[in-house]
């Protein structure tokens, strides 16, 4: 489950040496994208529910730490243990003796990317706890000994045919089977067990509802409702920027929280958790984990706007043809870049990005993520931790562009040879470009050289602008 | 100790003041005939079915269900079954079909909202009875179709005080988890009916 | 109008002739065009790339190039230097002289469509053209709405060009996926981008239009260099060029 320390181009480039597998996973995500558009252009006040919980979102983010107290306020009153996590590490001991205390030798658990950040499972099964993943995707992965590819589809990197072989292997189904029907039903067989033999089940949290005590957790499976509704003990865990004030918020983001992941009206089961089942007991773990860290910038803020609809991943040029694997985050895509980038110790993923916005558009909480990577950039540059050999040739090509002389005598040079340059301003323009396309046909002059043989009449000069060369 | 620590971080934040939107005027109204036209095709594409026909469709169907030797589990007054909940939910892992009533229904996404209350028998109560059954039969009644989400939470209001637990139901469980194919049935109930009575 | 023509160091240096036929246009509808002397590059690969430090130069010769030069509007056939050029002269020059300057700055598209708007052609053209839909233009400049957002349509290139005699219009599949270049980004992911420009220009290709058509030189030359590697039955020309052709 190690990632290898590589660059998001490497990573990428690895992955591109399969075109077919390349066009078929990006083809598999576009599929999404087209049932969101049909799904939200089904809504004619989609546009507005978009504003709206971006509203809420940066409303409840402004009041985050009063409506973090209310919440447990009204959890504590029903009952729920509220308990607070500062980072991941304290998250996984406070789930360990929880887990501990009654005695939990088999924990089944559902979709969290939280736990996944925490990295959870191989904590608890260092300290002798099985910890079954019970989503069919997350199952699958975690059969196959990988971390989620996608957040919301996490095998989608997976052919049926690689998910039969490996059922074949651990669960016995016959070999050569690979009818998604069929391995399916061996799951829900396989994890049906599971869930009947379970001694406590963890759920992540999509909604917290303030105003109520309460989590909401969405799922299509009903394995968060399977496990959450088996065992005596329940356990919940929420990033601090999952609250919502009230049930009239949740509205607004459950309509659009399935119709931008899958294209889905609403997602099968939106559970809503108050209090321990009869004898039993529920606990809510809060964690902080950098999330009131990135808050103090209120740009990087922004991101924990975000729903994890996994929108953004889908529409994500790059993310479709690079793979889940090649960032250096537990979260892929732009939303990864956004709120993972520091996990990135290349510091490139922020470079795995053609700020084209598509995503920013996508998102149904307008989290502004070209402009989050954007600054994420910026914020490298300003450390000194540029990727790519940026940091020694961007001042070069800085001077380059600034100096009229420098670019015209530089450019006409490259348009007579396209060739001649040193290599640190070559490198912008052949290198790369030349190995996949041919390089731009070379014109005879520039604009600026044919206006002074054919139009002087045209050319002006600022004032501001004759002092000439610096 | 870490709460506060926490809440602290929380007061350095660089966030700006948004005000709370307005959330009242958002939604739609719709006609009765509107609402039911909208569920069945919205429930369709949650893959469930809106059968019709009653509750005297629905015990018929039971009666036959039980006749064929078929578990099911009722928690609608008036609705025949051949099984009771009992302390152990483990226990429910037998039942083929659970009558189950829902406190309303969505038009816009065929989910139906069910809740604790519901789910109880006598004295025994037991949240997993729609997720452990192999097959689902809902029942809501006809006054009880909202147009939307926002209607939904404003007809659930404050929650009453008692409420542990609620769940919307859209549809039997399902995945697309291998390579993006919709297959019904993942770990949930394998199918869903929903009589509007 | 008077305009003053912004040709971003692109064009200026590798692509003439997008400045040719944009000078040719904005004659042609009867405007008066001068050429700031001194234009350097907007800053867009360095604050691109998070230097900023860098990119102050370049920009602020830019700007000055055109501080206190009399004109209406200033025209640039280029979305994506317009875009950069705008946010960079504003974090660098917070000036009333630099906003004056940034008040008139217009993108060709966004000029011919909505200050001195093109309402007749002279010329039929029986060209099929396949859009290229720009990333920068349509979801930072407002040129077309995104396939992404779900208010109302508008496409400022489309509106222009259809109201040429002969023209048939299309779209190549995902229409307004990112063609890939990104500036630095074709060369720091040089697979990802060669990819993203391979399957742009084979959709433009399966249009079987004869132009694939745009307001960005910059996409419009990834592209080139992707068709010509490919030998691609297309070819691409700047918006400018098309209107040229018509006016």
């Amino acid at each position: 489950m190690e990632r290898k320390v590589q660059t998001h181009a490497k990573a990428a480039e690895i992955f591109c040496r399969d075109e077919s597998r390349v066009d078929w996973h990006s083809k598999a995500l576009w599929v999404l994208r087209e049932k969101r558009d049909r799904a939200a252009g089904s809504l004619p006040e989609w546009e507005e529910l978009r504003a709206l919980g971006s509203q809420i979102k940066l409303h409840t983010l402004s009041h985050l730490g009063q409506y973090l107290e209310t919440f447990e306020a009204n959890c504590l009153k029903r009952g729920i243990q509220v308990h607070w996590a500062k980072d991941g590490a304290e998250h996984n001991r406070i789930a360990l003796e929880i887990l501990r205390r009654h005695q939990v030798k088999k924990l089944v658990k559902s979709k969290s990317m939280l736990t996944e950040e925490c990295h959870l499972n191989p904590f608890l099964e260092g300290h002798g706890i099985e910890v079954i993943d019970t989503d069919l995707g997350e199952r699958i992965i975690q059969l196959n000994h990988q971390p989620p590819s996608h957040i919301v589809v996490p095998a989608i990197h997976m052919k049926k045919e690689e998910v039969g072989e490996l059922f074949h292997d651990k669960l016995g189904t016959p070999k050569g089977q690979s009818d998604p029907t069929r391995l399916t039903r061996a799951a829900r067989a396989h994890l049906r067990e599971q869930f009947l033999s379970a001694d406590a089940a963890m759920t992540g949290v999509n909604m917290a509802v303030a105003s109520e005590g309460a989590v909401i957790v969405c799922t299509n499976e009903g394995n968060a409702d399977m496990g959450a509704n088996l065992p005596k003990l329940q356990l919940h865990s929420m990033g601090i920027d999952k609250i919502v004030p009230d049930m009239d918020s949740a509205a607004v983001l459950l309509r659009m929280l399935a119709r931008n992941a899958t294209g889905q009206p609403i997602t099968t089961y939106s559970s809503l958790y108050r209090g321990a089942k009869a004898g039993g007991e529920m606990h809510i773990i809060i964690v902080d984990n950098g999330r009131s860290e990135m808050m103090r910038d209120k740009i990087l803020g922004e991101a924990l706007k975000c729903i994890r609809c996994g929108g953004c991943l889908n529409t994500c040029p790059v993310y479709r043809r690079s793979g889940g694997y090649s960032y250096g985050h537990t979260i892929p895509g732009p939303i990864g870049i956004a709120v993972g980038a520091d996990e990135d110790e290349t510091h490139s993923s922020p470079w795995a990005c053609t700020l084209c916005g598509s995503c920013s558009f996508v998102c149904p909480t307008k989290v502004p993520l070209d402009k989050i990577i954007f600054h994420r950039r910026r914020l490298y540059a300003e450390r000194g931790s540029l990727p790519y050999g940026k940091g020694s040739y961007m001042p070069l090509v800085g001077r380059f562009m600034a100096s009229e002389t420098l670019l015209n005598t530089g450019m006409a040079a490259a348009r007579t040879a396209l060739a001649i340059l040193p290599h640190s301003l070559l490198k912008p323009m052949s290198g790369a470009w030349g190995k996949y396309r041919e390089l731009p046909t070379a014109p005879g002059s520039s604009f600026e050289g044919w206006l002074k043989k054919n139009r002087p009449e045209l050319l002006v000069k600022s004032t501001k602008n004759s002092k000439g060369e610096n | 100790m870490s709460k506060q620590a926490i809440l602290d971080a929380l007061k350095t934040s660089a966030m700006a003041d948004v005000a709370m939107p307005e959330l009242k005027s958002i939604g739609n109204q719709l006609s009765q005939v509107e609402l039911e036209s909208r569920l069945e095709t919205n429930l369709a594409t949650v893959a469930g079915k809106l059968e019709p026909g009653g509750i005297e469709a629905l015990k018929a169907h039971t009666q036959s269900l039980m006749a064929q030797g078929k578990v099911v589990l009722s928690l609608v007054d008036g609705v025949p079954g051949n099984r009771e909940l009992t302390a152990s939910p483990h226990a429910l892992a037998d039942v083929d079909f659970a009558v189950i009533p829902g406190e309303l229904a969505v038009a816009e996404n065929g989910a139906v909202w069910v809740t604790e209350a519901a789910l109880s028998q006598g004295e025994q109560a037991a949240r997993i009875a729609p997720f452990i059954c192999e097959n689902l039969l809902l029942v809501v009644r006809r006054d009880a179709i909202v147009a939307d989400m926002h209607q939904a939470m404003g007809r659930i209001g404050k929650l009453e005080d008692e409420l542990g637990f609620g769940v919307f139901i859209a549809g039997p469980s399902k995945t697309a988890d291998i390579e993006q194919a919709l297959v019904v049935g993942a770990h949930g109930a394998c199918s869903l009916a929903l009589y509007l009575i | 109008m008077k305009i003053a023509l912004f040709t971003p160091c692109l064009v200026n240096q590798m692509m003439p002739e997008v400045a040719v036929a944009t000078l040719s246009v904005l004659e042609k509808l009867g405007h008066q065009v001068i050429f700031p002397q001194g234009q350097t590059c907007c800053g867009q690969p360095m604050t691109n790339s998070g230097c900023f430090n860098e990119a102050k130069n370049t920009t602020m010769k830019l700007l000055n190039a055109f501080k206190g030069v009399e004109c209406d509007a200033i025209v640039c056939p280029a979305a994506s230097c317009l875009v950069a050029a705008k946010e960079n002269f504003h974090e660098f020059d917070k000036s009333a002289e630099a906003k004056a300057v940034i008040d008139k700055l217009f993108e060709l598209t966004e000029f011919l469509h909505d200050v001195a708007p093109v309402t007749a052609f002279r010329r039929p053209l029986n060209k099929k053209l396949s859009l290229q839909l720009s990333c920068h233009g349509i979801r930072m400049l407002d040129l077309a709405a995104p396939t992404e957002y779900m208010g109302p349509r508008y496409n400022k290139m489309e509106a222009l060009l259809s109201r040429i005699d002969g023209v048939e219009i299309c779209y190549p599949e995902r229409r307004d996926e990112c063609c890939g270049f990104g500036g630095t980004f074709s060369v720091d992911e040089g697979s990802v981008s060669a990819k993203m420009g391979k399957d742009k220009a084979q959709a433009h290709a399966d249009t079987g239009a004869d132009y694939a058509v745009g307001f960005d030189p910059s996409c419009l030359m990834h592209l080139d260099g992707t068709i010509r590697r490919k030998g691609l039955a297309i070819e691409t020309r700047h918006l400018a060029q098309i209107l040229d052709l018509a006016l």
